[in-house]
């Protein structure tokens, strides 16, 4: 097999693969599979067992990086001067988060479709009893808790802000310093992960919707008191994926968003880690770079997530 | 119906109707799909078989001045003329296609700018076509003289329907213009008259119309096929529509 | 007389007396009607003592498949028989149904007192015919079996000349599930892969045992020599080895997405009720995975492989920007089409269509969990194309070699670098909407889910914005085979270079803006459907002008016909009679008409087969001897070529006719007045799938005993072509130079 840069032969995609295969087929029989096709929960077995799998591929997978020091030798030749300005695996980054955005973007529009044809609950429209002919966004349930929305916000920002602090120390041969920052960008992830999670809890279980708020004779806009839980009827059992459109938009997209901040996590586990091993210094240090671009990409999918799902 | 007969003709009498626009209305389009097809079709196989007839290779021809070296990128070969004539012979094709299916499309889409004499509610499920009871529209400025008798009927009474298809069966009159307004109750089905032309989605959570002007066609009878997968008995969810000639 | 002769007499007397009255006619006939038990259980038996097929009985208006509760009024006609009096008794009947209520409506038939059948009275009996209710039953999953005894009398005494047949008939309700009762447990699909398993564990297990046997060796060592060279395969990042598996995973699938065309062929031989050859379900779920198969299973991985063998040899590289993530690519591959076929094992596969609409996909009717696995498995191949994408990308626009300028790239490398640009803006949109149909479906979310209010036409912009892109994607590559072969076959250089960059190009971006034609039916806005209708027609501009550069191409040329140029003639041909049903279906009204029927599938089915199988086809001939070392054969080729051409043709040309005549696609069954072609279509598309196997055994057998290639057995100009057949370890010893014509005539 080839053994240019490095790149020898290697088990791990195979046992990857193997892994995502399992995982999807034990998810789909845990939920789907049984005599009666509502679940058949020995299966979860499988889901973990296919994790398990997959992280191995994983840790197979890098475990040419871990034991690398420095970049010699790791880019090709570029014959054409416009295209080599920057490293190929930069560049593939870039490709990367091209496509990234093409998954936000899937997910904003559809949320926007359906806020563009379901009319506001506020605009004094026939809601029906239960308000479900309306849009009850997801911004009212938030808004007396916005604070954590925006510590959130903040905390997403900042941890963009010591990714960079990273890479200028490791550039400027500061490995201790730039050990200290990847930590801290950890941190602030973790904490954006905490909030979120504490936040979406409280959603999915807080009763948005009581008898007291019924008051005749007032319009629907009247009846709204969020500060004391007065959001929507639709809402009265709480907040959740399976209660309604906005229920759904809201989390998954939120979710995803999630779920790509928690990826970023574990790579940034990764980087720690290294860090702590051999130190990031100007000769080696285009991981912390490659790793900023996607954590960037990340803050600005938020930038976008935040106004249209907790301020709309 | 002979095989070769069947291979070499096609039988739908509808697409050659050429009601609906200038140009010749939709059959007109059909008409000219079918001639402009014949002809670049024919161009193509015609030039194809020109080129294999006077450029074959043979043992020992030389090769042309710009013959091709593995690791050499090859001479420019083209002709600017030629190819822009090209580019804009089928771009005013395909812009005089696109013009003349204007008007059909018009006809078929104009359904706000007629009034309807009758307008019967479809329902859609899996896996049957349910007709509410016609509706003839009284306030038309010239309603058809059979409007207030309620000649047209709806399923059980009328008696050429197999009563197997009480629900999916209709009568409806020669010479009106008929609204379907159409809705499903679970998923995705289609409207479909073959023999008319006639295709729409029946979408839940949508009211989708179609119509039909039954002077158009010969009266008979005439069927109804879903055209919008939609499960199980996609294949056999048929209804039967009579046109009537109301004396 | 003596007393003794008396007994005897009078013995004899009662003897004969008995003897006469049993041979008289039984009993009296029964012009009021079958009441006893006895002709309840054997029919009309005393006017004959077995049932006469002579004896027509015809229970009209009885539905298929009936809805619970309702009435139907049957009508029960007898024809045969005697010929009967006027006005004289002429016959009788009797009916049961082992669910739901008979009703009589006139004064002709009657329900005795205590039973639940219906027999003709005094009235009746002068009729042949008898007309009745019945009631459905609540329940409409029974399957309702309905006995029928139906006598013809000729209205004379006795029963000489009479005749009476039996009959069964049945009315299934619309929910009820019929028993494949002659295929026992076994769908038609679970067959054939317990056959194939059989099959591939028999010939395993031969090919071990010879092993054994021939070399002397112990099971262990077999084994272990096998694993010694399957190992290799599961861990090579080496692009041509990666482009080897996807080609031939890709055509593995196309086998079996082969056979399900054959099965769908099969069952469209003639019109079939529910059961008949598949179940109706059975079927949706054969046409579903068809159409996925055969899209992201076989035309895909066919596709991606040609580019990882080629790309890097074309542009002068040594490998693929990301080797170890092009090899995740391809694993996920078998790995994703194994998911997605698990469908198989767990009680039908997907049946939802390649499509997927809503809210169909995301709802109970359809097959569960056979479309989640069908939907969980389309998600890791989304991310295999991903990816693959970026891969290539990133390759093609850094690792070219010195000379090789955008410009001077070889016509197949230009396809692949579109088609990666259309994979990377259209894939990821499919992949997010894969997750929330299975957000819908696993996790209860509502995205598609009508009574909260979710829109279906929504699924249809997702897809079809990824949809159409989809089919480009795997149409360019074939133009670029297309230009190769006929350049090279053609001795000269293509005819306007530049041309069909930007012809490529300009079809790559139109690709997105017109993804509505396939929803001119959805009631959508009629301004966004007459933009698509203009831009839809556009798209011919460019296309026209790749196959007008190829014709011309081989004007002024020195055409020699070997297999690979054969074969992509006949992709020009096919491909343009495609392109020319594609405008058709452009314009909005003729749409109207043809949308989901069978035009549709003989278009989509001449650009897919016709186009982009037909090219590749020529590709394996063209590129086989570069791979391999050894050229295929001639003789071989050319038959394949021959049966395929004309059987491809004559199985997909009816399919226009039985489409304009208004035969609906994805129909298990269909109207008597489209059996005659179908007949034709499903005999000729079998010749079509037998004619294959002929080119399997030209690649194998060619393998071993094909003729030397040489490095350039075609005197093709691209770098492929200036290196040794197959290629050594890292394609080039060094890094080639491309030169230009023009400057190397100086």
């Amino acid at each position: 097999m080839s053994d240019d840069h490095g790149h020898h032969g290697t088990i791990a995609p195979f046992i990857f693969s193997i892994g995502a295969a399992a995982m999807f087929i034990g998810l789909v029989m845990a939920t789907a599979g049984g005599k009666d096709n509502t679940g058949d929960t020995g299966y979860w077995f499988v889901f973990f067992l296919g994790l398990a799998g997959l992280l191995t591929g994983f840790f197979m997978w890098i475990q040419d990086y871990w034991g690398q020091d420095s970049e010699e030798g790791e880019d090709i030749e570029v014959y054409h001067d416009f295209w080599g300005t920057i490293t190929t695996r930069k560049f593939g980054m870039w490709i990367f988060l091209l496509t990234e955005v093409m998954v936000f973007s899937t997910l904003l529009s559809a949320y926007l479709r359906y806020r563009a044809a379901v009319p506001d609950y506020a605009d004094g429209e026939a809601c029906g009893e239960l308000w479900e002919l309306c849009w009850v966004p997801a911004a009212d349930i938030i808004r007396s808790h916005l604070i954590f929305g925006v510590i959130n916000t903040f905390a997403l920002l900042l941890s963009s802000l010591t990714v960079v602090l990273a890479l200028y120390a490791a550039r400027n041969n500061k490995p201790k310093a730039a050990t200290r920052y990847l930590i801290a960008t950890f941190a602030l992830g973790t904490l954006f992960l905490i909030l979120k999670a504490w936040e979406w809890g409280e959603m999915k279980n807080g009763h948005f919707w009581s008898d007291h708020c019924n008051v005749p004779g007032t319009s629907i806009a009247d009846n709204q008191d969020i500060d004391h839980h007065c959001i929507a009827p639709k809402y009265e059992d709480g907040f959740w994926l399976d209660t309604s459109l906005e229920g759904s938009t809201f989390y998954i997209t939120t979710g995803t968003h999630g779920a790509h901040v928690f990826i970023g996590l574990i790579a940034l586990g990764y980087l720690i880690a290294k860090a702590n091993k051999d130190g990031y210094n100007e000769e080696y240090h285009d991981t912390i770079e490659l790793f900023g671009l996607y954590w960037h990409y990340v803050d600005v999918v938020w930038v976008f997530v935040f106004p249209f799902f907790y301020l709309y | 119906m002979s095989l070769p007969k069947d291979l070499i003709f096609f039988e739908n009498p509808t697409i050659w109707n050429d009601f609906g626009g200038d140009y010749g209305g939709f059959g007109g389009v059909v008409w000219q799909m079918f001639i402009w097809s014949l002809i670049v079709g024919l161009l193509v196989a015609v030039w194809m078989i020109y080129n294999l007839i006077y450029f074959r290779h043979a043992d020992g021809d030389p090769d042309h001045k710009d013959a091709l070296k593995a690791g050499v990128f090859p001479h420019e070969r083209g002709n600017p003329k030629i190819e822009i004539a090209w580019t804009i012979a089928p771009l005013i094709l395909v812009s005089w296609l696109t013009l003349i299916s204007l008007g059909p499309l018009d006809y078929m889409w104009d359904v706000d700018g007629q009034e309807a004499d009758i307008t019967i509610e479809v329902e859609a499920s899996q896996w049957w076509w349910d007709f509410g009871t016609p509706i003839c529209n009284e306030e038309k400025e010239n309603p058809q003289e059979w409007c207030s008798t309620g000649i047209y009927q709806k399923p059980a009474e009328f008696d050429q329907c197999e009563t197997s298809k009480a629900r999916g069966c209709l009568e409806i009159p020669h010479g009106a213009v008929i609204h379907f307004r159409l809705t499903s109750i679970d998923v995705l089905h289609a409207f479909n008259f073959p023999e008319l032309g006639i295709k729409q989605d029946v979408v839940p959570n949508l009211d989708t119309l179609t119509w039909l002007d039954t002077k158009e066609f010969n009266a008979g009878h005439y069927s109804i096929w879903c055209a919008e997968y939609c499960g199980r008995d996609h294949a056999i969810m048929d209804a039967d529509i009579f046109i009537t000639e109301i004396a | 007389m003596n007393s003794k002769s008396l007994k005897i007499l009078s013995l004899g007397l009662i003897m004969s007396i008995l003897l006469v009255v049993s041979s008289l006619p039984t009993g009296d006939s029964l012009p009021t009607g079958i009441v006893d038990d006895n002709q309840v259980a054997n029919g009309c038996s005393c006017h004959g003592a077995d049932p006469n097929t002579g004896v027509t009985i015809n229970l009209s208006n009885l539905p298929e498949r009936y809805n619970s509760s309702q009435t139907y009024t049957l009508t029960l006609n007898i024809s045969g028989g005697p010929d009967a009096l006027v006005d004289g008794n002429q016959g009788g009947f009797f009916i049961q149904a082992n669910y739901g209520t008979l009703v009589s409506i006139d004064n002709n038939t009657w329900m005795p007192e205590d039973e639940t059948h219906l027999t003709h009275n005094e009235e009746g009996n002068n009729y042949r015919e008898w007309t009745f209710n019945w009631i459905a039953p609540e329940s409409d999953t029974k399957v309702v079996k309905f006995t029928v005894y139906g006598n013809s009398v000729n209205g004379m005494d006795g029963n000489i000349g009479d005749s009476w047949n039996k009959g069964v008939f049945s009315s299934a309700g619309v929910n009820a599930k019929i028993e494949a009762e002659e295929h026992g447990e076994l769908s038609m699909p679970q067959k054939l892969i317990y056959a194939f398993t059989v099959l591939a564990v028999t010939l395993s297990v031969v090919v071990v045992g010879n092993r054994m046997v021939v070399n002397d060796q112990s099971f262990e060592d077999v084994i272990k020599s096998y694993w010694k060279s399957v190992y290799p395969w599961l861990t090579t990042t080496d692009h041509k080895y990666i482009g080897t598996l996807y080609i031939c995973t890709g055509f593995g699938f196309f086998f079996i997405g082969g056979i399900l065309g054959l099965l769908i062929r099969w069952q469209l031989f003639e019109p079939r009720v529910d059961g008949d050859f598949l179940t109706y379900e059975e079927y949706n779920s054969t046409f579903t995975m068809h159409g996925t198969t055969m899209i992201f299973l076989a035309a895909m991985p066919i596709i991606f492989g040609f580019a990882n063998y080629l790309i890097p040899l074309q542009i002068g590289a040594r490998d693929l920007a990301f080797p170890r993530l092009n090899a995740l690519s391809y694993w996920l591959l078998p790995t994703g089409g194994f998911v997605v076929y698990m469908g198989y094992f767990t009680g039908g596969a997907g049946d939802v269509g390649w499509t997927g609409y809503t809210p169909y996909a995301s709802g109970d009717s359809s097959t569960t969990p056979g479309t989640d696995f069908w939907v969980a498995g389309q998600i890791m191949l989304g991310a295999s194309s991903t990816l693959t994408a970026i891969n290539f990308l990133t390759t093609m626009l850094r690792m070219r070699a010195p000379g090789v300028t955008m410009m001077r790239m070889p016509l197949f490398s230009w396809s692949i670098f579109v088609t990666v640009f259309l994979l990377l803006l259209s894939i990821p949109v499919f992949t997010v909407a894969l997750i929330l149909l299975m957000a819908d479906r696993t996790f209860g979310t509502l995205y598609f889910d009508i009574d909260a209010g979710g829109d279906p036409i929504l699924w249809q912009h997702l897809f079809w914005y990824f949809g159409h892109p989809e089919v480009y994607i795997v149409i360019l590559p074939a133009f670029g085979v297309l230009s190769e072969i006929i350049s090279t076959f053609s001795r000269r250089p293509i005819f306007g270079y530049t041309s069909m960059v930007y012809a490529m190009a300009t079809i790559g971006v139109i690709s997105f803006i017109v993804y509505g034609h396939h929803m001119f039916t959805t009631g959508a806005d009629p301004l966004f459907r007459f933009i698509v209708m203009l831009t839809t027609m556009l798209v011919a501009v460019p296309t026209g002008i790749k196959i007008f550069n190829w014709l011309a191409t081989m004007t002024g040329g020195s055409i020699v016909l070997k297999t690979p140029m054969i074969f992509a003639l006949g992709t020009v041909i096919t491909f343009t009679i495609g392109g020319i049903t594609g405008i058709i279906l452009a314009s909005i009204p003729v749409d109207i008409a043809l949308h989901d029927g069978y035009f549709v599938v003989a278009h989509f089915h001449y650009v897919l087969v016709g186009g982009t199988i037909f090219a590749f086809v020529g590709g394996v001939y063209y590129w086989y001897p570069k791979m391999t070392g050894k050229m295929m054969n001639e003789k071989l080729g050319l038959l394949h070529f021959a049966l395929s051409f004309i059987f491809f043709n004559a199985a997909f040309y009816p399919m226009h006719n039985v489409g304009i005549e208004g035969m609906p696609r994805r129909y298990a069954t269909y109207d008597a007045e489209f059996a005659e072609l179908n007949e034709f279509i499903t005999i000729t598309a079998f010749i079509f799938g037998f004619a294959q196997l002929i080119f399997v055994y030209n690649v194998f057998y060619s393998y071993k005993n094909g003729e030397e290639a040489g490095d350039n057995p075609w005197d093709g100009w691209s770098l492929e072509w200036a290196t040794a057949s197959p290629p050594p370890h890292n394609s080039f010893t060094e890094i080639p130079t491309l030169k230009l014509a023009e400057e190397e005539d100086k």
